[in-house]
């Protein structure tokens, strides 16, 4: 294995000593049922993360976040629509994490028929919270 | 007899489009979205000497039917030299009046700062005095643009009233013999509205060109409209995006509706519109056609550092004959009834010419004669 | 008699980092640089403030030393921090795909017993099922998931905010200067270096008691001009960089040599790296290549492979200074780093860094001046990892900032994130001229006061500079929008006129396409002509 190449001394052995046990202790571990509880899943990966902001993006968003990517920054979208739109594409970059971004993409008009690019402008609207579990 | 059809309705499109109404042919024009057209700076380089064999005689009856089919605009012949709102000097053939007219402002005139606005413009017009007013008629409108004051003004009946105001009560604190003003005087009518506000204020008035967003582009964008209204019932024109084309059964699919033609035009635009698409190599989508100048995989090694916009690979496009019609390698139509246009056409570079209005408007009127002439049974063999 | 106790070559984070670290403890320091802060190596990094995860199967004790470093680097600017979420995916292409999500977890686990030195999170295991739910993005044939947490930094800032505080220090900063060569006694001691002021063209000699080169890839070529050896056997990396960020958890993924590359979501961004190989070229010239961009999107592929729909915005390349041993193939070069006393080779009074990672910046330049201490004879403790950088001492709250400086709030917290509580001297600016609020960089944003805070007060000499100090023209437009007026503000500071904005104008066009050119053919080409057709020359 790749991992074992490479010149070898007192320090990686030691090293390799620790992995060594941690692999056991954790077959053993898995041996008595509580492996399921060290793995955490997902509940402890949105534990981690969804109070920083970083909530897991819905396919539904993944898409219209490649939507927006069409974006020129032409600004043509602002002059029609009356509304500051110019700015949806720009701050929508940070939508899958910035609370700061939703803040401002509150109100993401719909795209106007000038739209060179045809960017689906609604698609920044931030999402609605989902439900807590 | 079935219509020409016509896909695309910017500048060269609906040139073409007007051209083969006029010359009796019903033609249908199939419009999704404006590409290019409404980021037109408002002073056009008509750059017709990169179109060698057309006679001069043929340039004047293609200008007299531009000028024909937008009045609105009121074009003036120049040359000019004109600022844009960046305060950059664009030389051009071809002006709307109200732009034209900063060509003959007195030395000594001032730039008018819109404070508010997101774009300080007198700052960036050395050489002019400053004049700097609150945008009266969009009170804590901050950070929008020209082009959205513009059409602030054009939605706002009471709006000239109030900007001429401001104008006389800054020109009474601190006098100039003319004023700039960046491009934001409504998007119709515009020479009207010019002509109204010098009256009111006293002294000359004119208008910078624009960028992008710009309100020029908003203007000719709205007069090409009015243009293919004026056209009917020769031109048929309809919404959606083309999304299936067979050459051999002459027909298209916009959506669920299937659209015979005896002839076609495309008029789709560059990469900005999609009429040209740069997944993996520059490409024509809807019909594949060849593509020149052939480019290497290796793109990037076309450019030179010291001119890092001039490359082959923004002379990309379709290769075109004398009328207009894509080729094969063997230099032979693809299609006698196939005709490409505009910024879709091969050998041009709109930014590097400084202006793609000359091709978009002679290719257009060119290749509408020749699909006419196809259709009616004319055409040359 | 020497008129600096030490002089810096390289204004980088090595650079910067020693300078700040030496300045704090009472050396009198000159810092050269031949370009700007971070616009060599340290720039085109990863940006990764990681724990040294790699170095558990060789020496732990790396991995402790590094976890502990993170924390201080952390505590120094949180501002300029941020946290990314790694997703390992398993593809079921071999049969032991089982067991190697279980030995990544048993690493990871390892991990996780030094995450609380940076404050990082516990690594999680995931079905399959479960990685789907947390991005639905990932390749249907994975087995499963283990997950662990690292922190990622604005480099540029960082190299900023270093050198800041080391001018605050006392120390002298001297961009756009270029070393010519080294001034020798008649003993062979380097005593101090010619360098030219690039901006006038004009040279000067300087004298230092101890000349340090701390110069990356340059290292080698230049520890030669003084007869002294830095033995560097320097690796390309390119990382490409998409429009936005359209996923909240960088994913890791195995090229088709088996090197690991990763997407990563960078603040806005959504960054691929990187590559490995051989350089010989000048380091200043360094340029990505399209197979090298397909190479990565290729790899990412494997498990995001809806990658190509995204929009690639530009490349950038850049050159390690990893330190040469003879055999083993790139990737497996150690990145560990080396202070070099060159007095051993017969060229006494210079000193050299090669190899090295960012993620230890701080920890080098604490052992680079333990010995620069040490050979003036000088006792003085390192404080860097007790002190803040700039702003660092409080994050101001975006709501509260934008409202006192009447922009949005989305503006505000990316303000905050570069300049922490100086934050506050920017709102101070906007306080006493209100049109200072403009928005001059849409795409990012950046606000003309922050542009003009930035030309004034951080050395800004181009437009590339500012982009570097503040994202100005970085984003997906590429300075459609912002750059002429950048150009104006900067030629307008520096005294010049219409002629001079012109020029800086040209030269940001020539850098940003020599990144745009390389991904033009992801969805890039739109854009492209937009931004020709607004940042083109006038007819004057």
């Amino acid at each position: 294995m790749s991992v074992l190449s490479g010149p070898w001394s007192m320090t990686r052995a030691k090293s390799f000593f620790y992995l060594a046990v941690a692999f056991w202790k954790r077959q053993i571990r898995r041996a008595v049922g509580l492996g399921r509880r060290d793995e955490g899943g997902v509940a402890r990966f949105l534990e981690n993360y969804a109070p920083e902001g970083m909530a897991p993006l819905t396919l539904q968003r993944e898409l219209g976040l490649q939507q927006l990517g069409g974006c020129i920054q032409c600004g043509l979208c602002e002059a029609v629509g009356n509304q500051p739109a110019d700015r949806v594409a720009a701050y929508s970059r940070a939508i899958a994490m910035s609370a700061d971004a939703a803040a401002v993409l509150g109100a993401a008009p719909t795209t106007p028929a000038i739209c060179p690019a045809g960017v689906p402008l609604q698609v920044a609207r931030p999402a609605p919270e989902p439900p807590t579990p | 007899m079935s219509a020409v059809t016509v896909i695309g309705a910017g500048l060269a499109g609906t040139v073409a489009a007007a051209r083969l109404v006029h010359l009796g042919v019903p033609v249908r024009l199939i419009h999704d979205r404006p590409g290019v057209t409404p980021m037109h700076g408002g002073g056009w380089l008509l750059g017709l000497e990169t179109l060698a064999g057309v006679p001069a005689a043929r340039m004047d009856e293609v200008l007299a039917f531009l000028e024909g089919g937008l009045p609105e605009l009121a074009l003036t012949d120049g040359p000019f030299d004109l600022l844009d709102t960046d305060g950059v000097v664009r030389e051009v053939d071809v002006a709307p009046a109200s732009h034209a007219a900063g060509a003959s402002l007195p030395p000594g005139s001032a730039a008018v700062d819109l404070l508010g606005l997101g774009h300080p413009f007198a700052e960036m017009c050395k050489g002019f005095k400053t004049l700097a007013i609150d945008w009266p008629t969009w009170p804590g409108a901050f950070g929008r643009s020209y082009a959205a004051a513009a059409q602030r003004l054009e939605d706002d009946a009471t709006g000239l009233d109030a900007l001429a105001e401001a104008l006389r009560a800054a020109l009474a604190r601190q006098p100039a013999p003319g004023l700039l003003l960046p491009p934001v005087l409504g998007l119709t009518a515009v020479e009207a509205r010019r002509a109204r506000l010098q009256a009111a204020v006293g002294v000359p008035v004119a208008e910078a060109l624009g960028t992008v967003p710009s309100t020029p582009g908003l203007r000719l964008w709205r007069a090409l409209a009015d243009w293919r209204a004026r056209l009917a019932p020769g031109l048929t024109l309809v919404e959606g995006r083309v999304t299936a084309l067979d050459l051999k059964s002459r027909s298209l699919l916009v959506g669920h509706d299937r659209h015979p033609f005896d002839a076609l035009i495309l008029a789709t635009g560059g990469p900005i519109p999609g009429g040209l698409t740069s997944a993996g190599s520059v490409t024509e989508p809807l019909l594949g056609l060849r593509i020149t100048p052939e480019l290497a995989c290796d793109w990037q090694r076309s450019v030179r550092p010291d001119r890092p916009y001039d490359a082959d690979l923004f002379r990309a496009g379709v290769a075109v004959d004398a009328a207009f019609r894509p080729t094969r390698h063997d230099g032979r139509p693809v299609d006698r009834r196939l005709f490409a246009v505009g910024d879709l056409v091969a050998g041009v570079d709109a930014v590097a010419d400084r202006c793609g209005s000359g091709l978009a408007i002679l290719s257009g009127f060119i290749a509408a004669e020749a699909a006419a002439a196809a259709v009616q049974g004319k055409e040359a063999p | 008699m020497s008129e600096y106790d030490l002089i810096v070559i390289g204004g980088g984070v090595n650079g910067a980092g020693i300078a700040r670290d030496a300045a704090q403890r009472g050396l009198k320091v000159v810092v050269f640089e031949q370009k700007d802060p971070g616009a060599g190596t340290s720039g085109a990094s990863s940006g990764m403030i990681h724990g040294g995860i790699r170095y558990l199967e060789k020496d732990r004790d790396v991995t402790r030393h590094s976890c502990e470093d993170s924390g201080f680097i952390q505590a120094m600017a949180p501002h300029l921090l941020f946290r990314i979420p790694f997703l390992f995916p398993v593809t079921a292409w071999t049969r032991k795909a089982k067991t190697l999500l279980e030995l990544a977890f048993v690493l990871f686990q390892t991990y996780d017993q030094f995450q609380p030195l940076k404050r990082g999170k516990r690594s999680a295991k995931l079905t399959r099922d479960e990685a789907f739910q947390l991005e639905p993005g990932l390749a249907p044939d994975i087995v499963g998931a283990v997950t662990t947490d690292e922190w990622a930094v604005n480099v540029f800032r960082l190299c900023i905010l270093t050198l800041l505080d080391a001018q605050a220090h006392g120390a002298e900063i001297q961009l756009r200067h270029k070393v010519e060569r080294f001034l020798k006694d008649a003993h062979g001691r380097v005593i101090g270096v010619e360098v030219r002021d690039l901006k006038t063209g004009f040279t000067r000699e300087v004298r230092g008691r101890v000349v340090f080169n701390a110069t990356g890839p340059w290292a080698g070529t230049l520890a030669k001009q003084a007869g002294a050896k830095v033995p560097l056997r320097p690796g390309k990396g390119i990382h490409l960089v998409y429009d936005r960020r359209f996923v909240n958890y960088a994913i890791i993924a195995s090229a088709v040599d088996g090197r690991e590359v990763f997407l990563e979501p960078y603040g806005q961004e959504t960054w691929i790296g990187t590559t490995d190989d051989d350089y010989y070229g000048d380091p200043a010239e360094v340029q990505a290549h399209h197979d090298e961009v397909a190479y990565l999107i290729q790899a990412v592929e494997t498990v995001f492979p809806r990658i190509r729909d995204y929009r690639l915005v530009r490349a950038f390349a850049g050159v390690r200074p990893t330190l040469a041993r003879y055999g083993p193939s790139e990737s497996d070069l150690s990145r560990a780093h080396q202070v070099f006393d060159h007095e051993a080779e017969g060229v006494p009074g210079l000193m050299s860094m090669g190899g090295g990672k960012l993620a230890a910046y701080r920890f080098m330049a604490e052992e680079a001046t333990d010995a620069i201490v040490r050979k003036l004879g000088l006792e003085a403790k390192c404080q860097t990892h007790r002190t803040f950088l700039p702003g660092g001492e409080e994050t101001p709250d975006p709501a509260t900032l934008a409202a006192e400086a009447g922009i949005d709030q989305y503006a505000a917290a990316r303000m905050i994130h570069r300049h922490g509580s100086v934050a506050r001297r920017i709102v101070e600016r906007i306080r006493q001229n209100p049109l200072e609020r403009r928005i001059l960089c849409v795409c990012e944003p950046v606000t003309e006061a922050e542009a003009k805070h930035c030309i004034e007060h951080e050395w800004v000499s181009t437009l590339e500079d500012l982009r570097r100090r503040t994202h100005c023209g970085a984003g997906p437009c590429q300075g459609a929008r912002c750059a002429r007026r950048a150009s104006w503000l900067l030629a307008a500071w520096q005294g010049g006129g219409e002629k001079l904005a012109e020029e800086h104008l040209e030269r940001f066009v020539a850098a940003r396409f020599r990144e745009q050119a390389p991904v033009l053919k992801y969805q890039g080409l739109p854009q492209l002509e937009l931004t020709r057709w607004a940042l083109r020359k006038g007819d004057r």
